[in-house]
């Protein structure tokens, strides 16, 4: 197993907001976090980065504890899109994908050739040299992916790391949703664990082989999406909707 | 913006510098031309540029500087454009500390030396400044980010304590003593000695060469704290050597000059125009500019009334106050 939680419960102040969360992924496995609102997803996510600290029990990654491993250790394996983005000054998107490379002491030569892959990737070309503050919403979130990958891209050896990524199809047009499944994809064969909270039901049941749901800070369940029943998704989300079947391979699918 | 015209941008500021000094040297209550300042010495003239122009001209210079790099920094640390020292209680706060080390000082009875004198009301204004970055950084700056009018209120409720907190003093102060503490509030370069000006330059340098090791880590930190956190930043750390050069920076020039407001908000924002946010290149443009913009600002404020002078404050404040209305009124370009 490469990710592994083990029945973690995350205090805020004194509120509990996670309580006995326990799950495990193999190598490249990628997993899909859902859940109604304030169901603690993203604190889930903080958690797993290790900025915050587990009341009880522990996260390992690599047979590693996420919270033995130093800042830099932790920022070269582990990258994070937030939900929000605060940058406001007009950087431009070369400069913005650049942050992402901040943990690493590589030359500026390897530093520009993961640049220029990841902006052929995400199809940046046009916006590369505009500023970050005149793009529009999807496009800032394609520049912030494009930043986050930047921090654990590598382009020759195969080193295994973490993507935590928070609502990454957020404003995303169907083009490039379907882009950054193609990453996901391209990830997991680079051995890469990507977690997702994700809000849209069926991309999270298509493109994940792994579902973890919350629901008031306790799992509900944490399964392969074919094994999933109406019942325990019904129960996430306190609402009654049809599951159909997906014409081409059988798969659930959500409809309201 | 492109290697060259970077490259020429620097030459241009530069060239802009140098004239300003030279200008400076020349003009003023008495004109003295080149021809006097290097050729044909006669004594007024010289006793004139070394011990009453130069030192002014270098603690103009290194004044300007300091409060714009503080000003860079502060907009770094609050992720913000508007974060000028002087607009979120910054100066006030130090200038409230050192009033208050000047009126125990005088009343205390105690003789001290004049570079001891300088040190405590240093270490006030200091103190002074720290306490107010970290009050309205604790208030207006959350996990989401700044909230700008937060942060612009809060400024003005520092102000309006240190300023009442001032006139106290002044209440309770002897004659001697309020006429110490108001001329000090008046402030101005007029008091520059080469003492001033060693202390305002090794601050300087120190600030610039701390700031500039960590200017990555700014840029970083314009991501919003998590994520710089995220990149590997410590962002707890970096944050402390921000404030502290602020507060050393702000501190130390209110300590010398007295309140020069905008600075800090005028310079950073037109590098920023010119070089770009990256604050490899932002942060030694604003000293380049800060240097320009007193330094022209002060050569003014000694000519146009000449023999009488105008605060230099005033004339920065003239430039500033306009410019921070319009990016109030552009605000929405900075998602504010």
């Amino acid at each position: 197993m490469s990710l592994v939680v083990n029945n973690i419960s995350v205090n805020l102040g004194k509120r509990q907001i996670l309580k006995d969360v326990q799950f495990a992924l193999a190598t490249g496995e990628s997993l899909a976090i859902i859940g109604p609102n304030g169901a603690g997803k993203s604190t889930l996510l903080n958690a797993i980065s290790g900025m915050l600290q587990p009341e009880r029990g522990n996260i390992k990654f690599e047979n590693n504890l996420i919270s033995s491993l130093s800042t830099g250790e932790r920022a070269r394996k582990i990258a994070v899109l937030s939900q929000q983005h605060q940058l406001n000054f007009p950087f431009r998107v070369r400069d913005v994908i650049q942050l992402g490379r901040f943990p690493h002491i590589t030359t500026k030569h390897s530093d520009n050739v993961v640049i220029n892959e990841l902006i052929g990737i995400l199809q940046l070309h046009k916006l590369e040299n505009k500023p970050y503050t005149q793009l529009s919403g999807g496009e800032k979130q394609r520049v912030q992916v494009a930043r986050v990958l930047a921090q654990i891209w590598h382009v020759e050896e195969t080193t295994s790391s973490l993507l935590l990524m928070d609502e990454p199809f957020n404003s995303l047009d169907l083009n490039f949703q379907q882009l950054a499944l193609n990453i996901f994809a391209r990830l997991k064969g680079v051995n890469t664990n990507v977690v997702c909270v994700v809000h849209d039901i069926n991309i999270a049941l298509r493109n994940f082989p792994k579902i973890l749901a919350l629901k008031d800070g306790q799992q509900i369940f944490f399964k392969a999406p074919g094994c999933l029943t109406q019942d325990e998704l019904q129960k996430t989300f306190s609402t009654s909707f049809d599951i159909i079947h997906h014409p081409k391979d059988g798969m659930p699918l959500v409809i309201l | 913006m492109n290697k060259y015209s970077r490259q020429t941008s620097w030459l241009l500021l530069l060239c802009i510098l140098f004239a300003c000094f030279f200008c400076a040297l020349q003009f003023g209550a008495v004109d003295i031309s080149v021809r006097e300042l290097f050729w044909q010495k006669n004594y007024d003239s010289t006793a004139i540029v070394w011990q009453l122009r130069l030192p002014r001209i270098l603690l103009a210079l290194s004044t300007g500087a300091l409060l714009a790099l503080c000003g860079a920094a502060a907009q770094g640390l609050f992720r913000n454009p508007l974060a000028d020292p002087s607009l979120i209680g910054v100066s006030a706060g130090a200038s409230l500390g050192a009033s208050l080390v000047l009126f125990f000082g005088i009343t205390s009875g105690l003789s001290l030396s004049f570079n001891i004198q300088f040190s405590l009301v240093s270490l006030g204004a200091f103190t002074g400044s720290v306490i107010a970055v970290v009050l309205v950084y604790r208030i207006a700056t959350g996990v989401h980010g700044t909230s700008v009018p937060t942060m612009l209120l809060v400024g003005i409720a520092v102000s309006a304590i240190a300023g009442s907190f001032t006139s106290l003093l002044e209440y309770f102060s002897n004659d001697a003593t309020l006429r110490r503490i108001s001329l000090w509030r008046m402030g101005g370069l007029d008091g520059a000695s080469y003492y001033h000006v060693t202390i305002s330059f090794l601050l300087l340098f120190a600030s610039f060469v701390l700031l500039y090791k960590l200017s990555s880590q700014l840029n970083a930190l314009l991501l919003g704290e998590q994520d710089a956190q995220h990149l590997g930043v410590d962002v707890i750390k970096l944050k402390r050597a921000i404030i502290i050069v602020i507060a050393a920076g702000v501190g130390i020039s209110v300590a010398l000059a007295g309140m020069i407001t905008f600075v800090g908000l005028i310079v950073p924002h037109f590098m920023r125009m010119i070089m770009g946010p990256n604050h490899k290149y932002l942060l030694p443009a604003c000293v380049l500019g800060g240097a320009i913009l007193l330094s022209a600002a002060d050569t003014l404020s000694r000519t146009v009334i000449a023999p009488s002078e105008l605060p230099v404050g005033l004339l920065t404040a003239l430039l500033g106050a306009p410019l921070f209305i319009l990016l109030l009124y552009q605000r929405r370009q900075y998602q504010m």
